[in-house]
């Protein structure tokens, strides 16, 4: 009887989460067109927010699973969420200024502009070396690399 | 315009020059010529990135918008606080690791690694092309305006001087001069918006002040969604965010970082830039707006709101500085756009017709090839009137829908096909076409209803159409080195 691979099942499993995200960035897309086209900003804001939580994610997602990116990405969908809603339903006056704007606007500068970096920009420099980009990923990249140098190597004059 | 302006302008543009003809000494293959020699640094990458996504348009066409139609503009320009990191993370490493793996150097190499299609290699060729000649016609009319403005000369002589000295450092530095213009360009482009910013504050009364001036003339415009539909700000949310995924003028320079580990800091660096150079845009457009409705006499066009508040309110050094940064900014995007286009017309679509042009040839090819899409951006700057705004606003829309799914989805999942890629790259590249031409002449009534942004709509369907196809056709499994680089 033939042997599995060790790491065959985790790679499996790592192109599962991959298609499951990658149907979830479809249900988001298709949701949002439609909203979108009914003139539902609200919901089209949401389907958005979990569009682009899908796609980072499938960037985020390595054989060893998510990684401490996800619990950031998380939060940031929750934040996301908290924005819009923000938006839509928090008073558009000038009756109180929050950071000198209307409520609904300083809403959108602290949730769009400031929550985004610091929970999906930031993150990606905090866990650069063990979510992004480790050691394995490095020896790899050598191993992908090798053919191409030599290659190079034999052309040289 | 006073003879400071004047003199810190010539300066600029003096120091653009002198760039470019470093470069030019440096400039020897065609790696040099396409991808900088691929020995960039991360700060290098990371300014010139932010300052080729934001481009002129940042200074001039963003508080333009805001004077027009309030805060809701902001959603154009606040996705570079993620769009940058989703870059990183879906395309940085994959990309540098593949150009490590196979000699790629462009946007379409990648598409043509990943799905080992000449045809789908082609289709990204064309929607290159036409994305660049929209940027290029752009750039070079926003430069040109700028120059005649400055030096007070006409339009034409305007586009004439900015298109000698773009293809003066284009033709001879490649995308070494490209890169290191953008690198002065994106400092001064965040130097001159903080000094911008705390001007305006000043001079409009504080923010507050602002806001409550405006509210009073129209209470919508201080609302987070401004005159606009809230749908079409999403809807430029979403665009703007993922659509970072396309952009050859961005994820092309991934290629050139010199080495992988660099990646790190880039994403923050570029996204913290462009926040801080996008006060501009807040802060301008929101003063000419108080101002205008404290008394002052409305502007005849929106997109004079920067030019008009820099001459009468801004020492003439900050506005010389402002003005010089504006045209440079113009002159440094369209220096990339020339190298991205100049590529796609010697490499790209000669090698999806099976043709093997020689290293020396390209090389060779690009500059006279660089130097002729020159003299055509000028021409069609020139010659195409209202159609040249039209070209610009598809040319980001055009990236986006054609190439951000089949690169961006396709180098993250192993399943996507070569007919989901090139199903994707045909509804982008006709979906976009179709809407954008259809708008401006009218041939039909418009299809989609005004919440819906057109870009948005073309994008979402591309991608859809990308999954969907990619499901329904058989799966094919990518070439080794690219299902290890795929993996990491």
């Amino acid at each position: 009887m033939a042997t599995q691979p060790p790491h065959a099942p985790a790679e499996d499993g790592f192109e599962r989460v991959r298609g499951g995200l990658v149907l979830l960035i479809a249900a988001s897309a298709l949701g949002d067109l439609l909203a979108m086209w009914a003139g539902r900003s609200l919901l089209a804001a949401a389907l958005t927010a979990l569009l682009l939580t899908a796609v980072l994610m499938l960037g985020a997602w390595r054989p060893r699973g998510g990684g401490p990116l996800r619990i950031w990405y998380a939060l940031a969908l929750a934040a996301w969420l908290l924005c819009f809603a923000a938006m839509h339903w928090l008073p558009a006056d000038t009756q109180r200024l929050v950071l000198g704007l209307p409520p609904a606007t300083a809403a959108a500068l602290l949730g769009l502009w400031l929550a985004p970096l610091l929970l999906v920009t930031l993150p990606y420099v905090l866990h650069f070396n063990t979510a992004v980009l480790d050691a394995a990923d490095l020896a790899a990249l050598e191993a992908a690399a090798a053919p191409e140098s030599a290659a190079r190597a034999e052309t040289r004059p | 315009m006073t003879p400071t302006i004047m003199a810190i302008s010539a300066a600029y543009f003096a120091l653009m020059l002198g760039i470019g003809l470093w470069a030019a000494r440096r400039t020897r293959t065609m790696s040099d010529f396409f991808v900088a020699g691929r020995g960039v640094g991360m700060v290098a990458i990371a300014l010139a990135t932010m300052s080729s996504a934001m481009s002129g348009f940042l200074f001039i066409g963003g508080p333009g918008i805001q004077y027009q139609a309030g805060f809701g503009t902001l959603l154009l320009t606040m996705p570079a606080a993620v769009s940058f990191a989703l870059a990183w993370l879906l395309l940085a490493k994959r990309m540098k690791l593949l150009a490590m793996a196979r000699p790629l150097l462009t946007v379409p190499d990648a598409i043509h690694a990943r799905y080992d299609s000449n045809l789908a290699r082609g289709l990204a060729a064309v929607a290159v092309l036409l994305g660049v000649l929209g940027y290029l016609a752009t750039q070079t009319l926003a430069m040109g305006v700028v120059l005649a403005r400055i030096f007070d000369l006409s339009l034409v002589w305007g586009v004439s001087i900015g298109v000698v000295i773009v293809a003066i450092y284009a033709v001879g530095g490649g995308m070494i001069a490209g890169i290191y213009t953008d690198v002065v360009q994106g400092a001064v482009m965040v130097l001159a918006a903080l000094a911008t910013f705390a001007l305006a504050l000043e001079v409009g009364g504080g923010m507050g002040g602002m806001v409550r001036s405006i509210a009073a003339d129209s209470p919508d415009w201080v609302g987070p969604f401004g005159l606009l539909e809230p749908g079409v700000a999403i809807g430029w949310y979403l665009v703007f965010a993922l659509g970072i995924l396309g952009q050859p003028q961005v994820v092309h320079k991934f290629y050139m970082i010199d080495e992988v580990r660099k990646l790190r800091w880039g994403p923050l660096l570029a996204a913290v830039c462009a926040v801080l150079a996008s006060l501009v845009w807040l802060s301008v457009g929101t003063a000419m707006r108080a101002l205008v409705a404290e008394g002052a006499e409305p502007l005849a066009q929106a997109d004079e709101a920067a030019p008009r508040f820099m001459l009468e309110y801004a020492p003439a050094l900050l506005a010389g500085v402002f003005f010089a940064g504006v045209a440079a900014a113009s002159m440094s995007t369209a220096d990339s756009f020339l190298i991205i286009g100049a590529s796609a017309l010697v490499r790209d679509l000669p090698l999806a017709f099976g043709r093997q042009p020689s290293e020396a040839m390209q090389f060779r090819a690009g500059r006279v090839v660089t130097l002729l899409l020159c003299v055509a951006a000028g021409a069609i700057a020139l010659a195409s009137g209202q159609l040249v705004a039209v070209l610009g606003i598809f040319g980001w829309g055009m990236f986006a829908s054609s190439l951000a799914p089949a690169l961006g989805l396709g180098l993250n999942w192993s399943r996507a096909t070569t007919a989901g890629a090139v199903a994707s790259l045909l509804v982008g590249i006709i979906g976009t076409l179709a809407l954008e031409l259809n708008h401006l002449f009218g041939w039909l009534a418009d299809p989609l209803p005004a919440q819906l942004y057109r870009s948005a709509a073309v994008f979402l369907l591309s991608t859809l159409t990308f999954i969907a196809v990619s499901l329904a056709t058989p799966r094919r499994a990518p070439a080794a080195d690219v299902a290890r680089v795929m993996a990491v």
